[in-house]
């Protein structure tokens, strides 16, 4: 289980302030660093959300230490089930002025695996909100036994693992097949 | 409730097939048709938890497609706290047979008792998991409750 997060934010304060509402939690001070705060959710998980000033990096030798520059966007995101209704967080975002759409996840020709709320927080940083009436059909979706049955889903075996098996299949393969076994080795 | 996060890596495969062993649980390719070699790590816990690796050189944009190509930074402001069905010993032996940093601390305010206790391991030497054996993750639970911070917060900014 994911238990704590942490994300920037060009106003710390602002954007603790709005993830509490989401959670239906409360903001606290992160003491460890200057103008950063903790949004604890308050349930038995000990869900929490950290916000650092933008422009923070998290160093293994420095720890966190201020940068220059902070990058524009992040390869980093999260999805959270909130206790509010849809009709909320679009009203969260309508007031904060922050992009959210309405979403369906899935694979094209399948039936949607789930849906959610992309919020932008701060037009920048991916917070994918479903409210908790709705966080069953996720649960149920990002299960082994789900995934296991949509071919899409099933993995490459590592290269030198691929190969073994396709030398074993032109080893075993009447003539005719060779061919196909040279072509998919190819690619 | 946090049910996914998505992390950048230089070699995705290698650090899902990792993460995988933390998690005990299984791989798949994600996202199948929108960005090559990113992988989702399954948990197979009930509140579908999981881990997305994406290969390095990407972020996420609000735009349609989401995923664009970007120059990547060193060091991120991301962190996660995760609690794993393994012990301590499968921990620092992942992080030991990697090459990646891995250290036992406790968390906490100087001068005060430690709040709880964690193995930090920095997956690629950068970005920062703190994993907790679930067998350890009672003293985080009890810690992080309005209660016990009503009361020692004050305490920890004072001796911050």
């Amino acid at each position: 289980m994911i238990h704590h997060a942490s994300l920037p934010a060009d106003d710390p304060r602002r954007v603790a302030t709005v993830l509490a509402e989401l959670l239906g939690g409360r903001a606290y001070r992160f003491p460890l660093l200057e103008g950063s705060y903790q949004v604890v959710a308050g349930d038995a998980d000990g869900t929490m959300i950290e916000i650092y000033p933008a422009g923070v990096q998290i160093d293994p030798e420095a720890g966190l230490v201020q940068t220059g520059q902070p990058a524009a966007y992040q390869p980093f995101h999260l999805l959270l089930s909130v206790p509010l209704a849809a009709s909320d967080i679009e009203a969260i975002a309508a007031r904060e002025g922050w992009r959210v759409d309405a979403a369906v996840a899935g694979l094209p020709g399948r039936p949607p695996a789930f849906h959610l709320y992309r919020l932008w927080v701060e037009n920048r940083t991916l917070v994918e909100c479903v409210p908790e009436a709705m966080i069953g059909e996720y649960r149920r979706y990002m299960q082994f036994d789900t995934l296991d049955a949509i071919p899409a889903y099933q993995i490459e075996p590592p290269a030198s693992e691929k190969r073994a098996v396709e030398r074993a299949a032109m080893a075993a393969a009447p003539l005719g097949l060779w061919a196909t076994a040279l072509i998919a080795a190819a690619h | 409730m946090i049910h996914h996060v998505s992390i950048p890596a230089r070699e995705p495969r290698r650090v899902a097939e990792a993460l995988r062993e933390l998690l005990d649980g299984r791989l798949y390719p994600f996202p199948p048709h929108w960005c090559r070699d990113a992988y989702q790590v399954v948990s197979g816990d009930a509140h579908g938890t999981v881990l997305e690796v994406y290969p390095e050189g990407y972020w996420l944009e609000p735009i349609d497609s989401i995923f664009k190509k970007a120059e990547p930074v060193p060091f991120h402001p991301f962190h996660m706290l995760v609690s794993v069905p393994v012990d301590g010993a499968v921990i620092e032996r992942v992080a030991a047979r990697e090459g990646w940093k891995n250290d036992f601390i406790a968390v906490g305010t100087p001068g005060l008792p430690p709040a709880f206790h964690c193995y930090r391991m920095w997956v690629e030497n950068r970005v920062l998991f703190e994993f907790v054996p679930q067998s350890m993750i009672h003293e985080y639970e009890t810690y992080m409750q309005f209660d016990r911070l009503d009361e020692m917060r004050p305490k920890e900014v004072a001796a911050a």
